[in-house]
């Protein structure tokens, strides 16, 4: 199990905005994170890379916990976040380059691979660009090709399809694939059920900072006691629900 | 309208006391302290030597004339008052007033010290009495009323005549200050209350149909602010004001000299972003040409030393934001690389940029062909960045770190 989250409460300020959180994203599987805004999707992803500090309970990957051993920890994730934020001085082959320092890659078996990305997402062309006055698409493809150039355990995905064109997307569902054959798990925060429903595994459905449900979509109709209801069906029954408390 | 100038004032005031806070910080002071008394000391051992020449006269007029035109018009609009304050033009006169006269006070310490410092040279040209000093310091500050209604009436759509301009106030007051100089301050002072009088005695005729130009006076004091966050972007980090970035391609040379290792991924990073960013770099490169400048004209050994540590010092401690650049990025915090790499590695950038800035210095020591000068402005130089690279700075990061 590449990532395990037990009791996990937390937020910004002395306020939590996700409470007693627990779940799991199992490898070789992709997890599908779905809730409203501000049901604390992207709040939990950015306590999962450490940009936020649990105020109790645990998040491991790979058994391991960043305070335990940060590096391992870190060499362990990637993460490709909703909005891209490049460093405003490097090129885009920079960026590459740096990210396989930091990851300690070796640059002849990688660069092979990069280059067949960037063909894909057509940025081949555009190594010596800077990346940070490209559009919010093209940079967010930047970062999936830093991303998915690692051998990480887990692929951390934040709404990743609300930037990209339609091709872009199927190219990244299949990376994704990809990586799901190779062994890795996949979390991937998203409002776009269609796609959801067609690409994970299992589904983890919050709501106001908890868990609502999780499992597979047989496992969620029967939950909501909607037999053949579609993803969307279900997410609307669980926002009703919040209407009538 | 009273009440929104107060209430403007007040935040005004706030955030300007929070960036000077951080301009005038503890070290700061000391080192501008140190570069006045040095100064000080040169402008006295300038007027020792000095024999009054021919050109004195209109060189002093000229100065303090233009010390007349620093300072601006502080009117605190902000881009929605043009929509929002649109239906109480007429009031805002009333507002632009008191904008006024807060916008005076500055000006008129500055004029007062400006006559204060211009005080010994008044004594070589046979003014240097108490009586002369009120005298000029009082028609500085009448040609200044004067230019502050003369700025305030330029948010106006008027006809005024050409001889109303800045520029014709500055060229009075330059006549004005040399006749009073050559003859006797009192006609200076009796030009400026001319001057004075005449405006406000016909400024209601002119202000009668005139009719605010809400888009000038947004844009005039928006490129004002503008200005004033530039400078202080310069110690601190101003939101919003970052300076661009530019490829440089002919700088490569030096990024090249980082290997592509994990061990140097900080490195990597930094190098690209000091040589790219025209913040630092640019900081950089205006310290080095104006301290290699001073260094060929200063004379005195310790003098020159001093100045090499001055300017050494100011280098480190304007790089010190830049080791916080990168937090706001997420790559940062996901690489999994150790905060000690980070610091190591910017702590080398630093100590090689104080040592390239000890270098200059000493070749622009050399250009006087004083050798003495030479070796105490190298050695003070290498023995700050050392001092500084290896001790100092690994505390300063640390306070960083823990904020």
């Amino acid at each position: 199990m590449s990532l395990v989250i037990n009791h996990l409460t937390g937020g910004y300020g002395a306020m939590p905005v996700i409470k007693n959180l627990d779940f799991s994203a199992p490898d070789g599987e992709v997890t599908a994170l779905i809730g409203l805004n501000g049901a604390g999707k992207s709040t939990t992803i950015k306590h999962i890379i450490g940009l936020l500090k649990p105020m109790s309970g645990a998040i491991t990957i790979g058994d391991k916990t960043l305070a335990d051993d940060p590096d391992a920890y870190r060499q362990a994730i990637a993460y490709v976040p909703e909005t891209p934020v490049l460093y405003p001085e490097l090129t885009l082959k920079e960026h590459l380059e740096l990210t396989m320092m930091a990851y300690q890659l070796d640059q002849d078996q990688t660069w092979p691979k990069v280059n067949a990305m960037l063909e894909t997402f057509r940025l081949a062309n555009k190594l010596d660009w800077f990346p940070d006055n490209f559009s919010k698409g093209m940079k967010q493809k930047v970062m999936i090709v830093c991303a998915f150039m690692t051998d990480a355990k887990l692929f951390l995905i934040d709404e990743p399809f609300t930037g990209l064109d339609p091709l872009g997307v199927h190219d990244l569902l299949a990376l994704v694939e990809e990586k799901r054959a190779a062994g890795a798990a996949i979390l991937m925060s998203t409002h776009i059920l269609n796609t959801a429903e067609e690409v994970a595994d299992q589904f983890v459905l919050l709501k106001d900072g908890g868990v609502r449900a999780t499992g597979d979509l047989t496992s969620l109709q029967r939950q909501f006691n909607l037999p053949a209801g579609r993803l969307d069906d279900i997410y609307l029954a669980m926002t009703k629900e919040a209407a009538h408390e | 309208m009273n009440k929104l100038w107060k209430t403007r004032l007040a935040r005004h005031s706030k955030e300007q006391f929070k960036y000077l806070q951080l301009v005038f910080n503890d070290h700061f002071v000391l080192a501008l302290i140190i570069l006045l008394g040095a100064l000080l000391y040169g402008y006295s051992q300038l007027i020792h030597d000095l024999t009054p020449q021919w050109w004195f006269t209109p060189a002093l007029a000229a100065v303090l004339a233009l010390v007349v035109g620093l300072g601006d018009l502080a009117t605190l609009a902000e881009g929605a008052d043009a929509t929002f304050l649109l239906p109480r033009t007429s009031d805002f006169a009333g507002y632009l007033f008191r904008a006024r006269r807060y916008s005076a006070l500055l000006p008129l310490a500055t004029l007062l010290l400006a006559t204060l410092a211009a005080w010994p040279l008044l004594g070589v040209l046979h003014h240097g009495d108490w009586l002369s000093l009120g005298l000029i310091l009082l028609a500085l500050w009448l040609f200044k009323d004067v230019d502050l209604w003369l700025q305030l009436l330029g948010n106006y759509t008027l006809h005024l005549p050409i001889w109303l301009s800045r520029a014709a106030l500055i060229l009075v007051a330059w006549a004005g200050l040399m006749a009073g100089i050559w003859i006797h301050p009192v006609i200076t002072t009796a030009v400026a209350l001319a001057c004075d009088l005449l405006l406000r005695w016909r400024i209601g005729d002119w202000f009668q149909p005139a009719q605010l130009d809400w888009q000038l006076l947004i844009k005039r004091e928006s490129a004002r602010m503008g200005r004033i966050y530039r400078f202080y972007n310069l110690f601190t980090d101003v939101p919003g004001i970052g300076g661009g970035v530019h490829r440089r391609k002919y700088l490569d040379v030096f990024t090249k000299l980082v290997p592509k290792r994990y061990a140097s991924s900080w490195a990597y990073l930094y190098v690209r972003g000091f040589l790219r960013r025209t913040e630092f770099f640019g900081l950089f490169l205006r310290l080095a040409v104006i301290g290699a400048a001073i260094l060929a004209f200063v004379q005195q050994w310790w003098l020159a030393g001093l100045f090499a540590l001055l300017f050494v010092y100011l280098v480190g401690f304007q790089l010190l934001p830049f080791y916080l650049a990168y937090d706001e990025i997420v790559f940062t915090h996901l690489y999994p690389l150790s905060l000690k790499q980070k610091k190591s590695s910017f702590g080398r950038l630093v100590l090689v940029l104080l040592l390239l800035m000890a270098v200059i210095l000493a070749v622009g020591a050399a250009l006087s062909g004083a050798w003495l000068k030479v070796g105490v402005v190298l050695a003070a130089g290498v023995a700050l960045a050392v001092v500084f690279a290896l001790w100092y700075l690994p505390l300063r990061l640390a306070k960083l770190d823990a904020r």
